[in-house]
């Protein structure tokens, strides 16, 4: 990055017109605060009930779906991190759809130390609650509220 | 006043009474059941091992009485001992390299350790290997691109036959196709000269609308007549063919009581998604599923899936299956509902029995794939 690059926007704020600069900046602020807002609120009511449901299990602030079955390269995508992030308080893997415990086991690898960090749903009570889906998800939750949901696909950064 | 609400407790008490009736119904106890003695069987599994088998063969040659379970996640096939109950080899499959069959076989058809058919899902390609693992050859699927070959996809409820120097391969329908589009369930695969073409015939109901997710064929192979007795998901009635002669095609019916006539989701072709009631009344009503013929008691099985209620569905409760009996010229011998746990898609014929793999008893003791063994009682 270019000393230029850095100082010009400084120098911009000092100049005469740095006031519309500022209300400019703050009105952007606000619509980007506002959007996130939004997003909070655009989660809807099957995702809050089924965030409800996590409350009762984790206080972690990433909950991840894992459904066994569905599409693949998201599932693979899904577990890969999680054999990797096992450890930690604040991640929680929530395995659904199961079709095979012990090969879902094997394949996770959990270690002893960190079968807190997962639930395996083998009675499909998330399908009760409203998931029916193929996708894994990432329910980003602050102080157990549900800020937002996030399709986990081959391509999703994690 | 008084009159209404006895009107409304009258129609009340019916309708607890149906309810009742219905569970005794769907509750009922296969073990007491006047058609099958049962017995249990199970062979164990090593650790990296689960319970869903793709593809299953039981075979009788020198080396004795085998049962051969193919694995598709591991590539693999599991060679038993039938009657010591013991692994007796494992033959892995490599899925990349010189020897590589890809990552989507969904069937496999064993005719000796150095001829062994695998059926590639993805590729439309069959490869022969031996019992080590190498591939010897591959044949592929040639389509003229018309859609008219069925999506070929062997597994244990229509497996690769070899028929004198031809493999007959069948699968699922293309979905939403008018009659012009549809052409032959089978494919026989000339194994010398590597050419394919399209034999059998679908029942004239296939032309009748959009058969969504119930567009399976199912079939068996009849070793002492050379016959295929074919079944689909949406008809009542099956087909004893030698898929050479159509004209000569027998037609029985082995229609179900559990069932009603099953009718298509609809009946244009104009991909238009039918309402949510509609759509949810169509994969509730149940279906019939795959057809054994068991050379050893002379019988027919015909397998389905029971009508399930919308609550069960949304729970994700796993649908009941239900078992119909027929003799060899399809007179129905009787039917029953199977109990809850047993899972048909891997059922499998032996002289000792009907060999139905039980899914509650692994879950509970999952080192061991247990069968109910049925047996037809004597009268």
């Amino acid at each position: 990055m270019t000393n230029r690059m850095i100082f010009f926007p400084l120098m911009y704020l000092q100049s005469r017109r740095s006031k519309f600069f500022i209300t400019a900046s703050c009105c952007l602020f606000m619509i980007l605060t506002g959007s996130c807002v939004k997003n909070n609120s655009g989660t809807n009511q099957a995702e809050q009930k089924i965030n409800s449901y996590f409350n009762k299990q984790t206080n972690a602030d990433s909950v991840f779906i894992i459904p066994a079955t569905g599409c693949s390269g998201c599932i693979n995508k899904a577990v890969l991190f999680a054999q990797k992030h096992q450890a930690g308080r604040n991640r929680f893997y929530f395995v659904t759809n199961i079709d095979d415990l012990k090969l879902l086991k094997n394949q996770l690898s959990v270690e002893p130390n960190n079968e807190g960090n997962f639930y395996f749903d083998n009675n499909n009570v998330l399908s009760g609650l409203g998931y029916k889906d193929i996708y894994p998800y990432l329910y980003i939750r602050r102080d157990r509220i549900l800020l937002s949901v996030r399709i986990i696909t081959p391509d999703f950064y994690l | 006043m008084k009159k209404v609400l006895s009107v409304f407790s009258f129609i009340f008490s019916i309708f607890l009474c149906s309810c009742q009736l219905e569970n005794k119904h769907v509750d009922t106890n296969f073990v007491d059941n006047d058609l099958f003695t049962t017995h249990h069987y199970s062979i164990p599994l090593d650790s990296l091992t689960g319970f869903e088998s793709e593809c299953i063969q039981y075979l009788k040659n020198t080396s004795g009485e085998q049962l051969l379970l193919f694995y598709k996640r591991a590539n693999k096939i599991n060679f038993y001992d039938f009657k010591e109950k013991k692994l007796i080899k494992t033959v892995s499959f490599a899925k990349e390299g010189p020897n590589g069959v890809g990552t989507s076989i969904s069937g496999f058809r064993w005719v000796s350790d150095r001829e062994i058919y695998l059926s590639s899902y993805w590729e439309r390609r069959i490869y022969l290997v031996d019992v080590e693992g190498n591939v010897k050859k591959k044949f592929d699927i040639k389509d003229d691109g018309s859609l008219k070959f069925p999506v070929i996809d062997p597994n244990n409820n229509r497996p690769i036959i070899k028929a004198e120097n031809d493999l007959i391969l069948a699968g699922t329908l293309y979905k939403t196709l008018p009659r012009n589009k549809i052409g032959k369930p089978f494919v026989s695969l000339n194994l010398k000269g590597g050419t394919s073409k399209l034999v059998g015939k679908y029942p004239e109901k296939i032309f009748e609308g959009d058969w969504d997710i119930k567009d399976e064929t199912f079939f068996d192979f009849n070793e002492s007549s050379k016959k295929f007795i074919v079944a689909f998901a949406i008809s009542d009635s099956v087909m004893v063919t030698d898929l050479k002669d159509n004209s000569k095609t027998e037609h029985y019916s082995a229609k179900s009581s559990f069932l009603k006539e099953i009718k298509p989701l609809n009946s244009s072709y104009d991909y238009e998604p039918p309402d949510s009631d509609e759509a949810n009344e169509y994969v509730l009503s149940g279906t019939y599923w795959n057809i054994k013929y068991d050379q050893f008691q002379k019988v027919y099985y015909r397998f389905g899936i029971l009508p399930r209620t919308l609550a069960d569905f949304q729970a994700a409760i796993e649908p009941k299956f239900f078992i119909s009996v027929f003799d060899d010229n399809f007179k129905p011998l009787g039917e029953s509902i199977l109990p809850e746990g047993l899972f048909p898609s891997m059922a499998t014929i032996t002289p000792s029995g009907l060999l139905i793999p039980n899914r509650k008893a692994y879950d509970k003791q999952d080192d061991f794939l247990s069968f109910d063994v049925l047996t037809i009682k004597k009268k």
